[in-house]
Order: C-alpha cells, then sequence, then structure tokens
C-alpha cells in the first residue's frame, strides 16, 4: 500500500478508509439493525402464532376451521368463517361509508374552505383520531345504536326492503346491535385517519395542475374532478386501505355494538354478528382447554393472514395507480 | 379507576375522609356497589356523623377529575329511570341511604374455637394470588383485613377465572381463583399435581329482564323449562303459554323475547348454562356447558353491565347476571321456581341454602357444582367461587401461610360476605373445606398448624 | 383523411380572425403587497407579444391576469380593465371560467394531466365544455391540436401513453396542444421555455412563429433574445424602489431593442442589471 503512494511527505489529506467511514459505517449498521429486528419481530409473532396454534389444526381440519360456522367451544368444534365474515363485512361497509365522506371533507378544506377555517377543522378531526375506541364504543353503545334501532334501520327496512336482493341486507328485526351499527362506527372511527391522509395527499397536488384545468376553462368542480382527484387517487387509495386495516383489527367499539353472536349468516345487515378480533377479546382470557385456546389463537393468525392480504392488494393497487404516473418525476 | 380506588382506599382506612365524603366521592367516580360497601366498611367506625353535614369542598374536585366516569354513570343511571343528572345533589343523600340499607349487616360472627389469631412464626409473610374478578371486591376486603391480623400480605391480580386456573397450574402464584371448577383436562396440566378446591363464597346468577309494561315489584316466575325454551330459542315470544301459565301478567304482551347472553368467556355463563344443563337435556346435548358456549339464539353483551345494558336499553329483551350487580343496579329479577317447587327470589341467604342442600351429597373434593339444588328455600342458579391450592406444596413457610389464610377465609371471613353482596359458605361445606385445608401437605406431612 | 384534416385546418384557420386585447389600469394585489400597479397597453391581435423585465418585476403576476387566473389564489385581487375586443374580461358580469376557455394558456413548467393518456391530454378541455363529440370528430381534433402543436409525428404511435411518459419539450408541445384544441382566441404564455433545453426550446420559439397565424399571443419570457425572436411588441415591466412592477415601456420588439426610448430599457437589454 506504501510502496504505491507518490512520494508526497505527510498525509496531511487523509483519504483511507477509516478517517469517515466509521461513523457511516455505525450508522449503517444501526439502522440495518432496526430493520433486521422489525422483520425479526414479525417472524417471530407468525412463527409463535403458528406454533401456539398447532393444537387446533390437529384436532380439525384446517378447511373445517376456516370455512364453517360453528364455533362451539363446549364440544370442541371451531369454524370461524362467521367471524370472517363478520369481520370483512363491517370494516368494508366502514370503509363505504367514510370514504366518500373523509375524502369530500378533505377537498373541502384544501380548496373550498377559508384560510381561517383549516387549522380548526383540521385540527378537530385529528383530535377524532385520537379519541380512544373505548369511548366511541360507549358512544354507540348509548347514542349510536338507539339512533340505528328507532329510526335509521326502520327507514332502511321501509324503502329498501321490498326491493329483491337489496331487500335482502335489511331483513330482521332493527335492533342496533348489528353488521350495520358495527359498520357505522367503524366508519365514524377510520373517517379521521382517511381524512387527514387524503387532505395530505390533496395538499401535495401540485398548483401546475390546479392551474393547466383552470386555463382550459373548468370550472373548481371540474378542476377538482379533472385534475385534484385523479392526481391524489393513489394516496387516497393508500388512506382508505389505512383505514381499511384499522377497521379490521378494531376490537373495543365493534364489540359493544356489533351483537357477538354468530349464529347464522343470513346476509341480512341486520343481523348480529362477531368478528375476530372481538372473538380473540371475549374468549381469550376464559379457554378452558388446549384446543380451545389454540382455537383462538388460530383466529388471530387468520385475522393477521387477513390483515397481510389487505395490505399487499393495497401496495398492487397502489402501484397500479401510481405506476402511469411513476414516469412523472422525469418532469422534475 | 383501581388506583383511583385505591387511593379512595388509603384515605378511607387512615380516616383521611369521613364516611360522607368517601361516598361522595366514590360516587362521583362511578365504583360500583360491591366496591364503595367496600370502601365504606374501611372507615373508622364512627357513625356518629353520618348524618351531618359533612365538608363540601372535596365535591368540586372530584366531580371535575372523573368527568368521564360520571358520564358514563348518567347514562345507566338514565336507563335504570333513575334521573340522577348530577350526583352531587339532593340524590346523593339517597345514595347513602341505598348504600347503608345495602350494607346492613346480618351480624353473623364466626363461632368456632378455632380462629386464626395473630402471626405465626415461621410463615411467610406474603403470599400470591390470582384469578376470578367476581370476588375480587371481598378478597380485596379480606386480604387488607387480614394482613391486620397476622401480618401477612397476600397480593391479589383480578385477571380472571382463566388466568388464575393458568397462574396456579404453571406454579406462577401461591394460589388461584375460580368461578368455574377446573376440569379434568386442566387439573392433569397443573405442574404440581393435585390442586384442591376452596369454597369460600357464593354468588348466584340471575334471570333480569326488561318489560316496560309490568310493575317491577312483581316479579316474573321462571321455570326451568321456560328459561331453557328461551334460551334456547324455542320460546319467542313473551305471551307463549309455558310463560304465561306462571305469569298471567304476560298474556297481553304480544312481543318477541330478545336473548341477551354474555359475549365474553365467564363463570356466570357457567353457572347459567350449567343451571341449564341440568334442567334441560337438550340443552346438555346440544349446547353443555362452559364458560362459553355456542349459543343458539341472541346477542352478545360484554361483562355483567354489558348484558345489563343490554336488556336495559332493549326493552323486552332477558339476560342473566350476577345477583350483586342486580342488586346494586335495581334490575327487575325473576324469580325461579326450584326443585322442591317454590318459586325463590334470588338473595344471599337463598344461595346459602343451596349450598347447604347440597351438603349431604357433596363430593368431597368440593369441586361439585350446586345448581338445580334441592331444598324448599334454595334458589337453584348458584355456584361457589374458589381458592386453588395444590395438595402438595414445597415451600414450608408458604405452606403455613397458605394453610392458615385459606383456613381464615372460610371461618372468620365470612362475616364480610353478606355484607358486600355475596352468600356464606354454609357451615356444612366450610367443614369439608378444613378437611381439605388439613389435607395440604408439605413433604407429605400435613403443613397446616392447627389441630 | 390528411387530405380532409389540411383542409378542415384551412378553414378553421379562415374562420379565426384572433381577437385582440387592451390593458388599462390594471393592478394586481396579493393582499395588502400590490404586485403590479397601473398597466396599460395592447396586445395586438393575431401578434407575439413579449413581457419582459427582470425577476420579480410582476410580468408573470400581470400575465395571469389577463385569463383571471390570478384571483384564484388566495387573497390576490385585481382592479383595472383588461378588454377581449370590446368586452372587460372585468366586468362584473363575466364569467372567469369562460374568459379562461377563450384566453388560454401555458406554463412555464410543463403540466400534463399526469393520470391521463396523451390523447386525454389533448381533448380535457373539449370535455369541459360538455359539447358531446363522435369519437370521430375527437380524433380530428386530437390530431389537428397535435399537428398544430408540432407534436404529432413523434406521438401518433402512443396516443394512450400517459402525458407523463413524454420528454420536457414533448409535454410543453402537448400542453401546447391541449390549449389550442379548445380554439382560444389569445394563448398567454408564461416562460415557456425556462425549464426546456436549447433544441426544445428552438421548436417551442418555432411553434409560436406558426401559432401567431392563428391566435394572438403573450409571452413572458426572461430570456431577451427570445423575445427578439419571436415577438412583434415588447413590454418592459420594472420593479423599482417601489416593489411593485410597473410598465417602463412598450413598443414595436424592434424598437424595443434597437432605439429604446427608456434609459432604464437600454440598461436591461444592455444587459446593465437583471
Amino acid at each position: 500500500m506504501q510502496q504505491s503512494a507518490p512520494v508526497r511527505g505527510s498525509s496531511r489529506i487523509r483519504l483511507d478508509v477509516d478517517a469517515a467511514g466509521r461513523g457511516d459505517r455505525i450508522f449503517e449498521g444501526a439502522t440495518k439493525a432496526g430493520a433486521i429486528a422489525i422483520l425479526a419481530l414479525l417472524a417471530i409473532i407468525i412463527l409463535l402464532l403458528l406454533f401456539e396454534s398447532r393444537n387446533i389444526f390437529g384436532h380439525q381440519g384446517i378447511g373445517q376451521f376456516l370455512f364453517t360456522t360453528t364455533w362451539d367451544p363446549v364440544f370442541r368444534e371451531f369454524g370461524v368463517f362467521a367471524f370472517i365474515y363478520g369481520t370483512v363485512i363491517s370494516s368494508v361497509i366502514g370503509l363505504l361509508l367514510a370514504t366518500p365522506v373523509a375524502v369530500g371533507a378533505a377537498i373541502y378544506i384544501v380548496e373550498y374552505a377559508p384560510r381561517w377555517l383549516r387549522s380548526p377543522v383540521s385540527f378537530t378531526v385529528e383530535l377524532l383520531a385520537a379519541i380512544p375506541s373505548i369511548i366511541y364504543g360507549l358512544w354507540a353503545v348509548f347514542i349510536l345504536g338507539p339512533v340505528m334501532r328507532f329510526h335509521i334501520e326502520p327507514f332502511l327496512q321501509t324503502w329498501f326492503g321490498p326491493i329483491p336482493i337489496v331487500g335482502n341486507l335489511f331483513e330482521g328485526t332493527p335492533i342496533g346491535r348489528d353488521i350495520l351499527t358495527a359498520g357505522v362506527i367503524l366508519a365514524i372511527m377510520i373517517l379521521p385517519t382517511i381524512m387527514a391522509i387524503s387532505r395530505e395527499v390533496i395538499m401535495q397536488v401540485p398548483d401546475t395542475q390546479r392551474d393547466g384545468m383552470h386555463a382550459l376553462g373548468a370550472t373548481k368542480w371540474e378542476m377538482i374532478q379533472g385534475a385534484v382527484i385523479p392526481y391524489a387517487r393513489a394516496g387516497i387509495a393508500g388512506a382508505a386501505i389505512l383505514g381499511l386495516a384499522r377497521a379490521l383489527g378494531e376490537t373495543m367499539a365493534v364489540t359493544m355494538v356489533i351483537g357477538n353472536a354468530s349464529t347464522s349468516i343470513t346476509g341480512s345487515l341486520f343481523e348480529p354478528g362477531y368478528t375476530m378480533a372481538s372473538a380473540i377479546a371475549n374468549q381469550f382470557r376464559e379457554a378452558d382447554s388446549q384446543v380451545y385456546l389454540s382455537a383462538i389463537i388460530a383466529i388471530a393468525l387468520v385475522l393477521l393472514v387477513i390483515a397481510m392480504i389487505v395490505n399487499i392488494l393495497a401496495r398492487i393497487l397502489i402501484y397500479s395507480l401510481v405506476g402511469k404516473q411513476s414516469n412523472s418525476s422525469r418532469i422534475g | 379507576m383501581v388506583s383511583r380506588y385505591e387511593e379512595l382506599y388509603a384515605a378511607a382506612i387512615t380516616g383521611k375522609m369521613d364516611r360522607r365524603q368517601v361516598l361522595k366521592r366514590a360516587f362521583a367516580l362511578g365504583l360500583t356497589i360491591p366496591a364503595i360497601s367496600a370502601l365504606l366498611a374501611a372507615c373508622e367506625d364512627d357513625d356518629s356523623d353520618d348524618s351531618e353535614a359533612a365538608a363540601e369542598p372535596d365535591s368540586d374536585d372530584s366531580s371535575d377529575d372523573a368527568e368521564e366516569m360520571v358520564e358514563e354513570d348518567d347514562n345507566e343511571d338514565e336507563e335504570g329511570e333513575d334521573d340522577l343528572d348530577d350526583p352531587d345533589e339532593v340524590e346523593s343523600d339517597l345514595d347513602v341511604e341505598q348504600a347503608d340499607a345495602f350494607l346492613e349487616d346480618d351480624g353473623w360472627e364466626y363461632e368456632g374455637d378455632d380462629r386464626i389469631e395473630g402471626p405465626y412464626d415461621g410463615e411467610s409473610d406474603t403470599l400470591n394470588g390470582a384469578g376470578a374478578t367476581f370476588p375480587a371486591v371481598l378478597y380485596s376486603r379480606w386480604f387488607h383485613e387480614y394482613e391486620q391480623v397476622t401480618g401477612v400480605r397476600v397480593n391479589y391480580q383480578s385477571i380472571g377465572s382463566g388466568g388464575g386456573i393458568a397462574s396456579i397450574s404453571d406454579g406462577t402464584v401461591d394460589f388461584g381463583a375460580t368461578d368455574g371448577p377446573m376440569n379434568d383436562e386442566q387439573l392433569e396440566n397443573a405442574s404440581g399435581g393435585n390442586i384442591f378446591h376452596i369454597p369460600v363464597a357464593m354468588g348466584a346468577v340471575v334471570p333480569t329482564y326488561n318489560i316496560p309494561d309490568l310493575d317491577i315489584a312483581e316479579p316474573l316466575r321462571f321455570t326451568a323449562e321456560t328459561l331453557a325454551g328461551i334460551y334456547l330459542g324455542e320460546i319467542t315470544e313473551w305471551n307463549d303459554p309455558a310463560l304465561v301459565e306462571d305469569n298471567p301478567q304476560l298474556e297481553d304482551i304480544d312481543q318477541s323475547i330478545l336473548v341477551v347472553h354474555r359475549s365474553d368467556g365467564s363463570g356466570t355463563t357457567f353457572i347459567w348454562v350449567d343451571y341449564l344443563a341440568a334442567v334441560s337435556e337438550e340443552w346438555a346435548e346440544n349446547v353443555g356447558v362452559g364458560t362459553s358456549v355456542n349459543w343458539p339464539t341472541g346477542i352478545g353483551g360484554n361483562g355483567n353491565e354489558g348484558v345489563a345494558g343490554e336488556v336495559v336499553q332493549n326493552t323486552y329483551s332477558i339476560g342473566y347476571v350476577e345477583l350483586i350487580y342486580a342488586l346494586q343496579n335495581d334490575l327487575g329479577v325473576g324469580e325461579v321456581r326450584n326443585q322442591a317447587g317454590n318459586f325463590i327470589l334470588p338473595s344471599t341467604s337463598s344461595v346459602t341454602a343451596a349450598a347447604a342442600a347440597f351438603a349431604d351429597s357433596i363430593d368431597p373434593q368440593l369441586r361439585d357444582r350446586i345448581v338445580n339444588a334441592p331444598g324448599e328455600d334454595s334458589f337453584p342458579i348458584s355456584g361457589f367461587t374458589w381458592l386453588l391450592a395444590y395438595e402438595n406444596m414445597d415451600d414450608e413457610e408458604k405452606g403455613i401461610a397458605l394453610t392458615r389464610m385459606l383456613w381464615w377465609c372460610v371461618t372468620d371471613a365470612q362475616r364480610w360476605n353478606s355484607g358486600l353482596g355475596y352468600a356464606r359458605v354454609p357451615e356444612e361445606i366450610v367443614d369439608l373445606a378444613k378437611e381439605l385445608i388439613q389435607d395440604i401437605k408439605v413433604d407429605g406431612e400435613p403443613i397446616f398448624p392447627g389441630e | 383523411m390528411s387530405q380532409e384534416t389540411i383542409e378542415q385546418t384551412q378553414t378553421i384557420q379562415d374562420d379565426s380572425l384572433a381577437a385582440g386585447m387592451e390593458v388599462r389600469n390594471l393592478s394586481a394585489y396579493y393582499g395588502d403587497f400590490q404586485a403590479v400597479k397601473d398597466i396599460t397597453m395592447p396586445i395586438e391581435r393575431g401578434k407575439v407579444t413579449a413581457l419582459i423585465g427582470p425577476s420579480g418585476c410582476g410580468k408573470s403576476t400581470f400575465i395571469r391576469c389577463l385569463n383571471r387566473l390570478h384571483e384564484l389564489t388566495r387573497g390576490a385581487r385585481v382592479s383595472g380593465q383588461a378588454f377581449l375586443e370590446d368586452q372587460d374580461i372585468y366586468a362584473s358580469n363575466v364569467d372567469p371560467v369562460q374568459v379562461r376557455r377563450v384566453i388560454g394558456m401555458v406554463f412555464q413548467k410543463p403540466n400534463p394531466f399526469p393520470m391521463m393518456s396523451i390523447y386525454d391530454n389533448v381533448i380535457a378541455g373539449i370535455k369541459l365544455n360538455n359539447a358531446r363529440k363522435s369519437r370521430g370528430e375527437l380524433d380530428q381534433i386530437v390530431e389537428h391540436s397535435l399537428r398544430g402543436a408540432a407534436l404529432w409525428d413523434e406521438v401518433k404511435d402512443k396516443l394512450d401513453h400517459s402525458g407523463a411518459s413524454l420528454s420536457g419539450g414533448q409535454q410543453q408541445r402537448l400542453c401546447i396542444a391541449r390549449t389550442i384544441a379548445v380554439e382560444p382566441e389569445v394563448i398567454l404564455m408564461d416562460e415557456p421555455c425556462s425549464a426546456l433545453d436549447p433544441i426544445a426550446t428552438f421548436k417551442i420559439e418555432e411553434l409560436i412563429a406558426e401559432l401567431k397565424e392563428r391566435y394572438t399571443i403573450a409571452l413572458v419570457t426572461h430570456n431577451m433574445q427570445q423575445a427578439a425572436r419571436v415577438s412583434d411588441f415588447t413590454a418592459f415591466l420594472l420593479s423599482g424602489e417601489e416593489r411593485y412592477g410597473r410598465l417602463v415601456e412598450y413598443g414595436p420588439t424592434q424598437q424595443i431593442f434597437t432605439n429604446p426610448q427608456d434609459e432604464q430599457t437600454e440598461a436591461y437589454i444592455t444587459g446593465k442589471f437583471g
């Protein structure tokens, strides 16, 4: 090494690796460790769930576990399909109800609201996101439930009940403890998340896009429709997925209004339902046999897998939306 | 809330607050009546200033930092037809009376000559236990008293019966506590060998309903057949002939029944379905007995308060809750016909009677359930709550401390039971429990220091 | 097909007697700050009028006033008049949306709509006019506009590609195509070449020369050579001590560059400041 160096006296200028590289390498190592730790954590969680749920799959087939609806701890028959159904349907209702409202509110805040109104509205909405779910649950039990039972559900039944197929959704006696009520409370709970992210995304839409549409003679609404929403839609989709993810895992508030019964899947939104998270929360503590306990842990595994599937689908969705846009970075 | 409760408890014990102040604050915090009872019992016994106007200033800050709880309280009160708006106002006097009435002790004292008194040389000065939440209020009262008597500190964590069983099974606690007996599988899985069930208190599960048309003073009468029918989903209308037969007032109630059950696994459910299974073959075959079952019908509420909330909110509904919970919340409670054919209104004494009726036939391991008890006055949906201890222990100091504590629990400690809304274990069963305690061994030798 | 198109192009060209503009005492504000003060000048029909001046002289603000885009900025407002032919676009009964349909604009940074195809970018403005047009008519408009923007040959085989997939210069010409597709009277260009390389710039300049056959053009540029090359008239704006921009001198481009009347103009075009 020395021989190749030109003879220039002392090494006033240090170019060797150690001079600046050490801190860099330490930093890199630290960040790498963090990244690995996260992956390891996920792996450990999955392995643990797999291990702890092994008994159930020895006890009965995975098909029976996933696709039957009888959950009977006494006779040791464990079918989670009713839980999966309740989870998915209530979350999707929540998503369908929340997204238009949240995006509308976000558009209002960014595009229409006078400047002085922006911060208070945004602040309030973010505050909503910080409310613990138990409080939403209490509110749902005492306010939302009765409103659903005495006003909204009879209304829906009167107007949509007679329509074939659609009417099936609104069959049964409204009791305000059902999948629809759970969906509504989920919508309210995920609304702030979707709105806050949508607002950020919409604010990121460059003004040049707005100008471009305006300059073609677009009205404000046409401008929003033609320039803002398409530009922001991948981000909005991401926001909705985050909301969906929260809805899938939400436990407390849903448990308080969904009825916690899985006797049958009739397709009606007025039937009491049961979600995976609720089932775990309700039954874990008093599970009194190995098989029962492992069945409950297997629910957690299924929930995790569904959450992962949703996330992957979300990535694919966002990627396909952004794909067309990806070259736009070339504009600079 | 727990920490506030503990603070308040400390204040009550040390006499920093008088009864009235404690009461006000406790109501502002939305504590349950058993908790309040425990607090009041902890107050120094100076009933003299009970009627006096006590110092006001405390009420302000108490309502302040308990805002959330008060709100919750209000809601419950609305349903309870109680119209309590401000816990600080006139109504609080009512609460005082209620609570005092509730506290009324029946003056029972343990009279045996084998009482636990004072510390004992060579016993461990701490014991750790965990388990059932239902008797937690009673236990915290007990263990506070026990420390005064013997100097042994008993830590109890109310983590649920399942948790209690798991904790004793893997040996992380000195004793467990449960509302439902351990099943054979659980007993086999216990790491330290055989486990004794020591019954220390009793509870009952009662049907509660909400039919606005009816006079609450005239309770509905249920039979084994009607309760099983309703919970099987076979009796679906309140004016079903089977119900009307015992309750003519239901004749005109042309409404369908909304069935409410517990959504969480619980000892309350266990006793309830244990009863249904005992009286209905169909139930035993199709649904069975467990801390949570595959309900044929109805909606689930979380905890006693969840079930009570659903019942109170939904007219023409029926649910089941712990006796003390029904008592303290003024819920409409039904009478249930026992084996002898009498309709019995649930009360702590009718529960004790149920257990006494079993004394002759009960399995000496005391794991038996006592639903559908014989006897004229027995309330048929009753159950024990147990403390769990290993038959063979390996730590002598712990062994002495634990057996003495268990002994105390089934003897002297019983005097607090009815004041807090739990039924006493009848003497006949206590005698059997004592035999079990004397059977607890360290190194193969019985360890209990008494005779 | 192409024969037909050319004929149609011819017709449109003949019909389109692009309107000129006349700005009178126009001032623009951002809140309390006055950005442009009291500008009076014509935008001659069928000609290219260049707006030059140092950075911050308000020339971009001014040009955004000419199609009422300025007022969309929060807190911004305009006073004065701007006539399109005989109509004041700031008159109270005028809908700014209609103004922008006849006075198009091309921006400093190419801003095609990235979520739309090239085809859809071109007809974006047509779609806004609610006119139900057949696929065939739309195809014609797209081809005609892209030819008009000298982009047709480069993109005719990938009309379904994203507008964002083009190079910067192509994107800017796409924006021009988009603008001319709605057949405006006036095209405002706000430094359209500042983000482009010299070759792309040259193409745009060539295009401007063609476009003035059919449209009235106002062009903001910081590049004096460009102004000299493509414009017929030049206005020199300057913000002095007062900080608001004002019109220093307006005249035929040749005169401004060879024989400026104002010494500030002379100083600027000879590179003494700015």
